[in-house]
């Protein structure tokens, strides 16, 4: 009968327990982590102060040099120019830590936490102002690899979470407002064009005809949201006022013809090599072997060895991405006419970026 | 370390005494260091089954309930954890005595909340008077992830009265997708009310 009792009592606990482990529970020394984005003017690694650059800048990654040609096709740089503004729509999937002295291998975080992921404003960082995501608990190490998994292209997010399992629908908008002197009345507005194969078969059919339970989605509700202008804007240039431009990233990606003003997917850098946005692929996919293939909305930002919750308890780590002189414009080899000059990003301008631990 | 561990709890077996039964209230504050960094801090309150009445039943459990919070000085934050637990005697030796205990506690941290199934081991082994060791163990389930802890404890001056005791051990965590391995050293302060007789 005691006996009875204290398995009864012992069931309905096991029955009862519910919830998420607290790794804190553990007792080891853990770093909480932040994430935050920020523009940072200068590639020079601050060596003193409240950053410390932990990513040194990224190395030219030789399969990028397709891009060059593109480049060389331009004609003559015209000038190079500071934009006002960049918004990106990141992504914050995963963070791997790879802890070489961990015997349990790798340790892959997931940002932002489940909490976070109803902030839509979580999934887009603007380099003019910082945002941040919530604390993940990190365990004490030494890491020398830390992949955030970002998503700079896309203007549409078809669901939070998993690819493969969204449960929500919402826009993030990728922009670059900069001036460029002297072109107001040169430069046309281009509409909004969306690759024909982008929303249908990567985004929109992929993810909503597989595994979904419809009964709990609107599937032609957001069909109309996908092809609404006011939402979803791929390949456009916009003129505001005076000299100032909206481009969408996506128009400033170097292209294989960029002086075609209508939107062709087959000039599409980005679409064209998935791994535009990608530095040090090998490195990262031996460091995530078994975790599949990298999209290409990956960024991959290695690091030197850092040390993660040692004494402090709070680490934040933030992405900065280098914007001073970061739109270029060549003149598209006809010096005398700026109708057709060609506005791009700057050469490797995917090694803009850095990580930096505050 | 390990290696002195183990020689000296093996030297500790070899000259076991009668293991001493409780028979007062006990209050204890225990600081973990991961290892060394202090990180979580305990206080816990046992009494002894037999306190609550004559039934043999009483005279075999020990009843336990803590306070634990990942701050050095029992600050909540960013985790409190409230539990409690019975522990049933299993075997009583001239030697030595073993525990097996069952549990739950409630815990916040971050926002969000755990509740976890607890089980434990606790073997008690009596040294010299008043002095004493053993191995602990400990499993927590929660959905989809678990805890293992286990230490030995060495306690100093068992008994009624004041007593200090350390607690070197290891903790194993993991959802599946992270694993947290982690030594573990404690040092607690006790204090049992009651007497010797």
């Amino acid at each position: 009968m005691k006996k009875k009792q204290l398995v009864l009592l012992g069931i309905t606990i096991l029955i009862t327990s519910c919830g998420e482990m607290p790794f804190y529970r553990s007792g080891a020394a853990l770093g909480r982590l932040t994430f935050a984005t920020g523009s940072a003017s200068s590639r020079a690694p601050a060596s003193r102060g409240p950053l410390e650059v932990v990513s040194p800048r990224m190395l030219t990654d030789p399969s990028m040099s397709f891009v060059d040609a593109f480049y060389a096709e331009y004609g003559t740089l015209v000038g190079t120019f500071t934009p006002e503004n960049v918004v990106l729509p990141i992504s914050l999937g995963e963070i791997l830590l790879f802890d070489e002295g961990n015997p349990f291998g790798n340790i892959f975080i997931r940002i932002p936490p489940k909490d976070a992921l109803e902030d839509p404003a979580q999934f887009v960082a603007d380099f003019a102002s910082p945002v941040a995501a919530e604390f993940v608990a990190l365990p004490r190490g030494q890491y020398d690899r830390l992949e955030l998994r970002v998503n700079p292209g896309h203007t549409l997010h078809v669901g939070r979470g998993y690819s493969h399992q969204p449960d929500y629908t919402t826009w993030t908008e990728c922009s670059v407002q900069v001036e460029l002197p002297g072109y107001g009345p040169d430069l046309i507005d281009i509409p909004s064009r969306l690759p024909d194969d982008m929303v249908f078969d990567q985004d929109f059919y992929y993810d909503f005809s597989s595994g979904w339970d419809e009964g709990e989605f609107d599937y032609f509700a957001l069909q109309d949201q996908v092809f609404n202008p006011e939402f979803g804007r791929y390949f456009e240039r916009k003129h505001i006022a005076g000299d100032n431009f909206a481009f969408t990233m996506q128009y400033l990606y170097p292209r294989r013809i960029p002086s075609v003003l209508d939107y062709r997917d087959s000039d599409d850098a980005y679409f064209s090599h998935w791994h535009v946005f990608t530095s040090e692929v090998n490195a990262a996919r031996y460091a995530i072997s078994g975790e599949g293939d990298y999209s290409q909305h990956t960024l991959l930002i290695p690091l030197s060895p850092i040390e993660i919750g040692a004494l402090e308890k709070e680490t934040t780590i933030v992405l900065h991405f280098d914007i001073e002189d970061l739109i270029e414009v060549y003149d598209n080899k006809t010096p005398g006419d700026k109708t057709d000059d060609i506005v791009v990003l700057a050469k490797n301008y995917w090694e803009r970026f850095s990580i930096s631990l505050e | 370390m390990k290696k002195a561990c183990v020689f000296l709890c093996l030297c500790c077996v070899a000259i076991c005494y009668g293991i001493p039964q409780q028979k007062g209230i006990s209050l204890e504050f225990a600081e973990y260091g991961g290892p060394l960094i202090p990180t979580l801090s305990r206080v816990s309150v046992e009494i002894p089954g037999s306190l609550l009445g004559d039934v043999p039943i009483l005279g075999r459990l020990r009843i336990g309930a803590w306070y634990l919070a990942y701050s050095p000085f029992l600050w909540p934050d960013p985790m409190l954890e409230i539990g409690a637990r019975i522990n049933y005697r299993l075997t009583n030796r001239e030697r030595s005595a073993l525990y097996a205990g069952l549990g739950t506690a409630f815990e916040y941290f971050d926002g969000s909340f755990g509740v976890p199934l607890i089980a434990n081991l606790d073997w008690c082994i009596r040294l010299f008077d008043r002095y004493s060791t053993g191995a602990m163990l400990e499993i927590l389930y929660w959905p989809a992830s678990f805890g293992i802890e286990a230490a030995i404890p060495i306690r100093f001056n068992d008994g009624p009265g004041f007593g200090v005791a350390l607690l070197p051990g290891a903790t194993l965590y993991t959802d599946l997708a992270q694993f947290i391995l982690n030594p573990r050293l404690a040092v607690a302060v006790r204090y049992e009310f009651g007497s010797e007789k």
